[in-house]
Formats: structure tokens, sequence, C-alpha cells
């Protein structure tokens, strides 16, 4: 392990360095003081990583093919003339898919490719505004009971009320009590957003109180503070760059949530809207009595609904996590 | 022992009823003494001599799960306080009172207006709330069950001890409490069924996900936690369902569909069926705690001290994973008694969760609000359960304070 | 005489790179140094200097993005560079070679009894029964100076204070005679008192089990109490090693020079405390010339072109700076550090056994 200098095959040039070079220069001030990493921008890391994941890139695709369909579908040539038996005072009948037909038609003879864009484009607006609504909501609400802690007690105790009182429960209670909206699309259609914001925002609200709260006990923050940072600092630079990651996973995780649970109010006949939706099309092609025939006879009437429902479900919230995993800065590496 | 006789009819006559108001007010008495008692003990101001009875009441953890189940208790208060407002602004006079050809218009508003009387719906809104807490409160009381039509007067009562209304509907179980104790045993078979799959399941799955972090096995389970989540539960449902149906088409007969209480093979389906949301949930967070468990240093000592990664992982790791989720053990046991409202639809089982979602589409609204009361009884037994499960996982937290 | 000494490690031409954000880091480069049996070998350095990544690779416990890219670590007959899979090290790890990490607080499983966890290791690799192991635990745990043992033994590591469970630790990692003690900062995260409690007891072990110690620490002071020879890392270099009066009293780069005189210590009244400008280098790229150079006081131009080579200056002492070239000017280190033997007498730790009483019985009812 001894070095002796002349046994090192790189000395002999070393030995023929000038002796100028052996001349004090000191501390290179340029060079002092300063950090040298790579350079790093936050939105380029965000915008790399999610274009190295294939799969949320797939999610976007399929996200924008479903978006077209339920936007130009319900105008495209299947056509919309019900089916029905021969012979028996037509009763309805359902048909496989045909180029009449593109979808076949349900169990009550409807055209099913119209029933499901048309179904989609009501759900997605439905979901699109509580979506934005307990967004909204859930910020706002969130943000004060995080940042205001004489109100978590409050805060902390009607969450608590809320999740003992079965929610589905209060949904049909509130929806008796709610003016009548029978024949009305649009009081039906903010009868049905109204009691789906009702407790909504309460996850979204709950997760950005228990992340304010983390936050503002790291010791960046408290640094901070105890520097005299101003509210408005502390909540622009301190808390909302470290909440992007989990607010914007929520956000995008709110439409398959809101889809789901119009598919379950419509089960339960607890909701107002009489227009064709997404969840009605599922609920009526897997009425408990239908299955078994239609598993039999036609089973396009389950798994066509079925497959577009799990497409668009799945795609959002899978793309809601990968924006989740983006814009979370540890994940930058 | 026979839960329904407890809770509904504990006096079979009047004399029995006197001693039974009387040992009740005595055992009420007592519990309110007893919980002043401790508060006081606990701040020093009656028992300061140090002696193993002071101890025990002074225990961090009793005192702790005694805040909690008050705290809880108002919280209990407070929601059925806004179901019986949403309750009172139906129409609930159509509910109770189903029209009569027998009677002529005054007769039957006599008979409706006792009627409502008898279950606690007339009167002011603050008299309607005073009685139906009376109700609810263990202390036995004579409740009216029955109106002659034409006189409207009380044909039959009974004694209660916890009176929680009675169906408007159902008249093979009018009563509430009795109709609870006779379907809860049909949730709890295919329920318990049901946790144990999550449990056997999810657990190990977590693990494995955990221990082999991005590999094969865990992008598997990810991509499985993924879709439970973003499908909606009722679809995954309609597909296991149609999956089972598709069986019985191709002659397997492994699974029978219709729910038989007698038949344990009957109670497979619907159990499976729910468990896959369970499995997932279990999973994730298993695996989320063990990973977060993963970067601590003991674990990094622990690999120092030579242990194999599977003994870190098995011993040491789960081991610090399971106390969060012993927490979840009171929401798996709720869960698992009241069954889910879609699955016993389903797979028409006579059920808690099917009769809860029957009588919201027929209107039966104080079966709803017995089921609220019956609920948050439970949740706050699920709270005791969930305090001690943690106490016995983290010897901390009986440790701490003291 | 250092040379005649029997070597335990042997490190030779070891490299070391990480992946982070997609970049390929070299964070230790180029070591070549042989520790001896039985010595306590301190490394010295300031936090981003490569001396708990160099101590890591000898128990294979890099982290995932880490890796060795050259080099050999030779141990009894073993290279442990060329170590993949877990199996193979479980035999060294904890055996022949342990480690104590910076903090006791977190170090010991909070869920399981002190007395199982050292049980663990005596089962695992001494075979032991449970018996036997619980007998042992509760003599090694009197053996690190824990009052009470049969008791404490029972007790989970949260009843414990800081000073304890490092002697818990201690217990744990010489339960099994390994030859090699890595102290990787242990004493960092403990109240000073307690800290040369801790020193002492490491060195009165050492003194009946004649283990190795290799110890990382960028105190100093702490080196000049317990260590034989001194390694001085920067920029993922041992740029100076020797004996500790070759360190403390001929240091001969400009590294150590500023190292030494940053001891507040050695702070006169009314002068400002010393310190060494800038940061530490990045190990992104390619280092030209001296890592140390731009933080140089004393910088040549030839130390921004071309990396020195490692001087010898006595038997045992080493450095690695063009400053021992015999073209260099001849610049003397800075007054501050001129009679340190003096100065350092009156600082270096005192002796601890007299403090050592009173922390047990504090430890006792604390926490």
């Amino acid at each position: 392990m001894v070095k002796d200098l002349n046994q090192l095959p790189e000395m002999n040039d070393i030995l023929d360095f000038d002796e100028s070079l052996f001349e004090v220069v000191g501390i290179s001030s340029e060079e002092d003081d300063q950090i040298t990493t790579a350079p790093y921008s936050y939105w380029k890391s965000v915008w790399k990583q999610l274009f190295k994941n294939k799969v949320a890139l797939l999610c976007i695709f399929i996200v924008i093919v479903l978006l077209f369909f339920t936007i130009f579908g319900p105008m495209m040539g299947s056509s919309t003339t019900f089916t029905t038996m021969p012979g028996l005072h037509g009763r309805p009948i359902s048909e496989a898919p045909s180029s009449e037909h593109w979808f076949g038609t349900s169990m009550v003879g409807r055209d099913l490719w119209h029933d499901i864009w048309e179904g989609a484009q009501f759900s997605l607006r439905l979901a699109l505004v509580v979506s934005l609504i307990n967004v909204f909501l859930g910020l706002l609400i969130g943000g004060f009971w995080g940042y205001i802690r004489a109100l978590d007690p409050i805060m902390i105790e009607i969450s608590n009320v809320i999740s003992n009182i079965p929610t589905l429960l209060i949904y049909i209670m509130i929806l008796e009590v709610l003016p009548n909206s029978a024949g009305n699309e649009a009081a039906a259609f903010w009868n049905s957003v109204f009691i789906m914001s009702l407790f909504g925002w309460m996850g979204l609200a709950s997760t950005m109180r228990n992340q304010i709260i983390i936050i503002r006990n790291r010791e960046f923050n408290i640094a901070s503070e105890a520097l005299g940072s101003r509210s408005y600092t502390i909540i622009l630079h301190n808390l909302l760059p470290n909440l992007v990651s989990i607010i914007s996973q929520v956000v995008i995780s709110y439409i398959p949530s809101c889809i789901s649970s119009e598919v379950s109010l419509i089960y339960f006949g607890a909701f107002p809207i009489t227009q064709i939706s997404l969840g009605q099309v599922l609920n009526t092609a897997f009425s408990a009595k239908n299955i078994a025939s239609a598993l039999q006879s036609y089973p396009h009437t389950l798994f066509i609904p079925a497959i577009v429902m799990i497409l668009l479900t799945v795609a959002f919230f899978y793309f809601g996590m990968a924006v989740a995993d983006a814009t979370d800065p540890k994940k930058h590496r | 022992m026979d839960f329904t006789k407890l809770l509904t009819f504990m006096a079979e006559d009047a004399t029995d009823y006197q001693t039974q108001i009387i040992i009740s007010y005595i055992v009420i008495a007592f519990l309110v003494l007893a919980i002043i008692f401790i508060v006081l003990v606990n701040h020093n101001l009656i028992l300061k001599k140090d002696t193993k009875f002071r101890r025990f009441l002074t225990h961090p953890l009793f005192y702790y799960s005694l805040k909690r189940i008050g705290s809880a208790c108002v919280s209990i208060f407070l929601a059925l306080a806004i179901t019986f407002c949403l309750i009172r602004m139906q129409d609930l006079r159509s509910v109770y009172c189903p029209a009569n050809d027998h009677l002529t218009a005054e007769q039957f508003e006599r008979w409706c207006d006792a009627k409502m009387r008898s279950i606690g719906l007339s009167g002011s809104l603050i008299e309607q709330f005073l009685t139906y807490f009376y109700n609810i409160l263990p202390i036995p009381k004579e409740i009216c069950t029955s109106i002659n039509e034409l006189t409207a007067e009380c044909a039959q009562t009974r004694f209660f001890t916890m009176y929680l209304g009675s169906s408007a509907r159902d008249d093979t179980i009018p009563f509430i409490a009795e109709a609870i104790f006779t379907k809860l045993p049909n949730s709890f078979r295919w329920g318990a069924i049901d946790i144990a799959i999550q449990l056997i399941i999810g657990y190990p799955l977590g693990i494995f996900m955990a221990k082999y972090q991005d590999r094969l096995v865990d992008k598997i389970g990810k991509t499985y936690i993924i879709l439970i989540d973003a499908i909606p539960g009722l679809l995954y449902f309609y597909l296991i369902f149609s999956f089972f149906q598709q069986l019985l088409i191709w002659n397997i007969n492994i699974f029978p569909m219709r729910f038989d209480p007698d038949d344990f093979s009957s109670w497979l389906a619907p159990a499976i069926t729910s468990s896959f949301a369970g499995i997932a949930g279990i999973a994730y967070w298993v695996r989320r705690y063990m990973l977060n468990e993963i970067n601590s240093d003991y674990v990094k000592f622990a690999r120092a001290k030579g242990l194999s990664e599977n003994r870190i992982m098995f011993t040491h790791v789960l081991r610090n994973a399971i106390v969060p989720l012993s927490r979840s053990l009171s929401t798996a046991f709720i869960s698992c008694l009241f069954g889910s409202y879609f699955i016993e639809a389903l797979f028409s089982i006579d059920g808690f969760g099917g009769m809860l979602m029957n009588a919201v589409q027929t209107k039966d609204f104080m079966i709803v609000q017995g089921v609220v009361v019956f609920s948050a009884i439970l949740s706050v037994i699920s709270y005791l359960i969930a305090d001690i499960a943690m106490a016995i996982a983290d010897p901390r937290i009986s440790f701490e304070a003291q | 005489m250092e040379t005649k000494r029997e070597v335990e490690i042997s490190v030779k031409n070891l490299s070391v790179g990480f992946i982070s954000h997609g970049n390929k880091m070299h964070v230790i480069r180029d070591i070549t140094m042989d520790i001896y049996k039985g010595e306590t070998f301190a490394i010295v350095g300031e936090s981003g200097s490569g001396k708990s990544v160099f101590t890591k690779t000898f128990t294979g416990m890099l982290e995932e993005n880490g890796f060795i890219s050259s080099g050999e670590i030779l141990f009894q007959g073993q290279d442990l560079a060329k170590f993949k899979t877990n199996k193979e090290w479980l035999p060294i790890r904890g055996k022949k070679i342990a480690t104590i990490f910076q903090d006791p607080m977190t170090s010991l499983n909070p869920l399981f009894r002190i007395g199982r966890q050292i049980e663990e290791v005596l089962r695992l690799h001494r075979g032991m029964n449970k018996k036997e192991a619980k007998a042992e635990a509760i003599e090694l745990l009197r053996r690190v100076k824990i009052p009470n043992p049969e008791k404490r033994v029972h007790d989970f590591p949260f009843m414990y204070s800081g000073g304890m469970r490092q002697r818990v630790v201690i217990a744990i990692a010489l339960a099994c005679k390994p030859d090699v003690l890595i102290c990787d900062e242990p004493t960092t995260a403990l109240d000073v008192t307690v800290q040369s409690q801790i020193l002492s007891l490491i060195r009165d072990l050492q003194k009946e089990e004649h283990f190795t110690t290799i110890f990382i620490t960028h105190d100093l002071g702490v080196v000049a109490g317990i260590a034989d020879r001194v390694a001085v890392m920067y920029g993922g270099q041992i740029i100076e090693y020797g004996t500790v009066e070759d360190i403390y009293y001929h240091p001969a780069h400009p590294y150590t020079w500023a190292l030494l005189s940053s001891l507040p210590q050695l702070a006169e009244d009314g002068s400002d405390l010393t310190y060494i400008h800038g940061n530490p280098p990045s190990f992104i790229g390619e280092i030209d010339g001296d890592a140390f150079a731009p933080r140089n006081k004393y910088a040549m131009k030839i130390d921004f072109i071309k990396e020195a080579p490692m001087f010898k200056i006595s038997d045992s002492h080493y450095a690695k700076t063009w400053l021992l070239d015999p073209r260099a000017p001849k610049v003397k280190p800075p007054r501050i550090i001129q009679n340190l033997s003096n100065k350092i007498a009156a600082t270096i730790v005192k002796d601890p056994i007299n403090t050592q009483n009173e922390e047990t019985k504090a430890g006792d009812s604390h926490d």
C-alpha cells in the first residue's frame, strides 16, 4: 500500500511539471460558497416523470378517446330504433351488436351505443361539476381547518358525527325534503349535484388538514415562522408546494369516485334524475333477475357497459396517481 | 345469552316491571357515581394515597378510554339529533297510518293521532326529541304497541328496556330491536367469513408487496388495488356475481347462490364477493406501514446485527406495522356485523343490510333511525376494542405518562 | 512498528458510486488503506466526505442506489467487494463486523424487550438456546454497566435513557465477539457527559476483547481521546493519515490544518472562530485536480490541474498534497494549530470514570 513516488507510473510526468505551477494562489473566491449540483427545474421534472410513465400516457389516450365518443358518439350513425320481438305485440328484445346497432341493444330494446355515450355524457358532466365543487370546498375548508388551530376540535366533532350516520340514508332523506324535480331535468341535475357534494369535500378537507399539520410542524416551516414570515408566504411557499402532489391525486380521483357513487345512488333508486346515465345503463343491465338469462343469451348487454365503465374510471384514477407521483418532488430522481 | 330478551322485553308482567325499574335505576346511579369517582380520582381531588386501586383507576389507558367513549357519546348524540331532525322532516303520517276503508275520516284521524302519540311522533319537536331519547335509554318502560281502531285507545302494551321504535311496514317483526337481532345472525354468518378471507389473503399480500417492493408481486398487487379503488364497487360486485352465475350455467355447483342460514357453503359466495375490496384495503395499508418501518434505524441496526431479511420483515417490521393496523380490528368487527346493502340485496340474504335497504326503499324511517342508534352503540363498543387492541399491540401506550 | 502489525481489513483502490437524479456520482474515489488488528482507527471528515459510505462497504450496507465500482476489500481471506447477495453477507454482519449507529434512540426496535433483542443475536450467531441466551444477555448488560440487569432485561427500550440505550446497542454489537466494531458517530446524538462515558466504555471493552474499532466522527476532540491512528477524509478520498500524534502535532495537509484550526476549543478570547470557506465538492462529474483546492488557502496552480499523490512523511504518516513536493514553497501551518500538544492536553476528554456512576443513576430514573 505504500505509495512511493518513484513506483507510480504517472510520477514521471509529475516530475516534468513546470515549477511555476507550484505557486500559491489561495482560495479561488468565485467558487466559494456555491452549491454545484445539476440544474433542477420542478415543472420540467414533473413533465419528464409523467412522460416516462407509459401506462399514464396510455390512460390519457384512453380518456381522450372516451371523451371523443362521449361528445360525438350520440351523433354517430348507430340506429336509435327499438328492437322488438316479431309477432308478440312488439315486446322489446335484445339484439347482438350489428352494423345497425353498433353495441347491440339492451334488454329493453334500446340502442346501447346511444345509451352508453349519452349516459357517459351526463355522468361525466355531473362528475365534473361535483368534483369542482368538492375540490373547491375541500381545499377551502381543509385549509382553514388545518391552519386555524381553534377550528380543529369543532371540525373533528363534525366529521365524527357524519361518520356516525350512514351517509346514504342522509342522501335519501334529504332528497325527500328537496323540492320535487320530476320531469325537470335541470332541477334534477342540480339536486343530484347538491346531495353528492354535501359530504364529498370531507375526504379532501381532512387530507388537507393532516398534511398542513404535518408540514406546519416540520423544521423548515418552524424556522420560517420563527424568522417572521407572513401567513401568506407560509401558505404560498411552505405549504402549497408540498401539497400539490396529494391534492392533484385527490382531485383527479374525484371523477371516478363520483361516477361510483352515482352508480350506487341509482341502484338505491335514490337519484332524482330521469335522464339516461352510465349508472343507469349499468344497473339496468345487471338487474339481479336478469343476470343469469343475460349471461346465456345476450352477454353483450352486460359486458359492453361494464368495459366502458372500467376503462373510464381506471384511466382517470391511474392518471391521477401518475400526476401525484410526478408532482412529488421526492420522486424526482 | 338471549340479547333480544335483554334489550327488548326484560319484564314479563307489571310486578316484574317494578323490580326491573328499581334495579335499572340503581345500576344507572351506580355507573354515574363510578364515573364521577374516577374523574375525581384522576384530578387528584380524592383518594390521594398511592394504592393498587388508585393506580388502576388512574391508569392512563383506562382514563383515556373513558374520555374517548365520553366524546364518542357526544358525537353519537349529535348524529342522532341530526337523523332525528331529518326524519321529522319526512311525511311520517302517511307512512304510519295507511289508508283504512273501515274507518270514517274522523275515526281515522283519531286513530292515527293516537298511534302517532304511542310511537312518540306527536307534539312539539322538543317533546318528540325527549320522548325519543327517553325511549332509547336503557330504563324499563311500558309502551303501547297496538291501538284499537275504533276507540283509539291503547289495546296492548309491552315492557321494553330499550325501545328503538317499531316498523310501519313489516308486520312479522314489528319491533326494531327484535328485527335487528333476528337479522344480525345472517349478516354475521357471511360477514365473519368475509373478514377471515380478507385477513388471510390481505396480510400476506401486503407483506409480500412490501418485501418485494417494485417487483412482480408488488406490481400485480398494486394493479389489483388500483382496479378495486377505481372501479365502482357495485360494478365489480355485479361482475363477480355474474361469474358465480356463469359457474352455475357451466354446472359447477360449488357455490350455491341462494343464501341459506343452515348451509355453510352458501355463505361463501357473498363472502368472497365482498372480500375483494377488503383485501385490497388491508394489503395497501400493510404494505404502506411496512415500508414506513423498513426505512427506520432499527431495521438498519437489525441488518447490521446480521439478521436475515426474512427475519427482519416477519418479526421486527411486521410487529411494528401491526400497531396502527390493530385499530382497524374494530372496524372489521362492525362491518362483519352489518353486512353490506349491495351484497345482501344481490344474494337475497335476509340480513341487516338488506333490512336497511328495504326500510329505505319503503320509507320506513323508524327502522332507519333504529339502525342508526344501534350502529352508534356498536361504534362505542368498537372504540373500546380498538383501544384495547392498541394497548396490547404497543406497550408504550399503556406506559406513557406513568 | 506500524508495518509489522497484522492487517485486519485491507482496502485496495476502492471506488463507490451512487446514482441519484439520474446522475452517477463518485462518492468514494480510489481509497487504499490498511486497518490493523486491535487498533482504534478513526476516520474524520465533514458531512458528505464519504466517511460513512466508506465503512458501509465493509458490511454491504450501502443504500440501494449505491454500488462498488472497483477495488477490493480484503477481510480474513475474503474479498468483501465481490459479495453480491445478502446470504453472503449474513455470516459477516454482526458476527465478524458489528456496527453501532449514531442514534441510539431509534436503533432498537421499540416493541421488543431489551432481552429479546440481545438474545436474538446470541441464538442466531452463537447457537445458544433460550435459557443460555438469556443468562448471556444479562451478563452482557452487566458488562456494559447497566445497573440491575436481571430486572432491566425485561424492559422495553423506551424505558431507557439515550446513554443507556447506546450501552444496550453496544452490548448487542459485542454479543458475538466480533473482530471489527464500526462505530458510526456513536456519540453525536448524546449529551457531552454521556458521550465520554460511552467512549470510555468502548475503550475498556476493547482492552478486554481486543477487537478492532473503526471510529467515524467529525469531532476531532473525540478522536484525540480514543484513536490510535487517524485518517482524514475529504471529497471521497483519504487525504492524510497517520498516528494521532502525526495528525495532531505534525499535520501536513492544508485541509487537516483547516479542520484543526476550526476546533472551537482552540479559539482565543476575542477572536472569531475559524471556519473552512465554501462547501464540500459535489460528486457529480469528474473533479479536476485536488478536490479541496477551491477552498484551500494554500492552493497552488497545480492543485487545479493534477491530483496530488500520497507523499510519505514518515513510516506511519502520509498525506496527499503538493505542498510536500520538493518544488513547492515552504508554507507554515496556521499559527493557531502550532503548539497543539499543549492546547490539546488541556481540552481533551477528561477522565470519564468519575462521571460514570452519576449517569447510571440518572439513567435509572430517567424516562
